[in-house]
């Protein structure tokens, strides 16, 4: 790019921030359940589109070719989920939660504190309960908070987003269990019931 | 234990791990009867299994109200963006 071009771009992109940052912000927020990754995110989008500013059709609708790579970003994200230090790293904490969770020979190891007692579908509307379970999924690990909430968007079935995550059926299977093991620890941690 | 009594019996982690297949994928007839079977003898995994379909509702509740929140990047936030790109 020469000296213009760049300041061309940077311009464009500049207003494009204004324009549709909010938007792809949202949008990454609702695909990945993580403001700070949606943040990234756009960030990364942003600049993506910066350093490949010349193949931009002028006229055509910036926000369409904003999405297009922003959506692109979204699957690379969590595909580096899978690479395999972080698979390991997983693999570890879900380990630990099925052993402080059940004995060897698979029996619960304490008692299972009823999560709610007799409130159950009036917990749904208690607005202070869905603000620490969205901060307990925010706080899932990569992969497990991509097949928790993956269902729910888009209405997908499990084989579409164990392909998605480029994962077995079973081990999504198995990720649902840990990551619910998980909300279970955090929501008993952070959520005070009266 | 009887052949049968082994071949219809669960462990509670292996209970836990198809409470979560279920809303995922569903479960085979076989599965459903053990399940059944399982819960019948043991009430802490029968609660776990209802707790897990209520953290589900919650769980999709969550989503959904995502699906139409608009988040507003701060000044800050768009100022750290454009020192990136420029």
């Amino acid at each position: 790019m020469s000296v213009t071009q760049k300041l061309d771009a940077n311009a464009a992109l500049s207003q494009w921030l204004d324009t549709y940052g909010d938007d792809l912000y949202s949008w990454a927020n609702y695909k990945t359940s993580s403001k700070e990754t949606a943040e990234d995110l756009v960030q990364e989008t942003l600049l993506s589109a910066f350093k490949a500013y010349d193949k931009y059709k002028p006229g055509s609708n910036p926000k369409t070719w904003l999405f297009t790579i922003l959506n692109n970003k979204i699957i690379d994200y969590y595909r580096a989920s899978n690479t395999s230090k972080s698979v390991n790293q997983t693999e570890l904490q879900g380990k630990r939660l099925e052993d402080d969770n059940f004995d060897s020979g698979g029996h619960w190891n304490k008692a299972v504190n009823p999560l709610w007692a007799n409130t159950e579908q009036h917990l749904l509307d208690n607005v202070e309960f869905t603000e620490v379970l969205a901060a307990c999924v925010e706080n899932l690990p990569v992969q497990w908070r991509g097949v928790i909430v993956g269902k729910y968007i888009d209405h997908k079935k499990g084989a579409e987003i164990s392909k998605e995550l480029g994962i077995t059926s079973s081990n999504l299977w198995q990720m649902a269990h840990r990551a619910k093991l998980q909300l279970r620890s955090c929501l008993e941690k952070n959520w005070k019931q009266d | 234990m009887s052949v049968l009594d082994k071949i219809f019996s669960l462990s509670c982690r292996e209970a836990a791990i198809l409470a979560s297949k279920e809303s995922l994928s569903g479960l085979s007839y076989f599965e459903k009867v053990k399940m059944r079977m399982h819960a019948k003898i043991c009430p802490p995994c029968e609660k776990y299994a209802q707790d897990n379909e209520l953290l589900d509702q919650a769980i999709s509740k969550i989503v959904d109200s995502k699906s139409e929140e608009e988040l507003k990047l701060t000044s800050q936030q768009k100022d750290k963006i454009r020192q990136a790109i420029s």
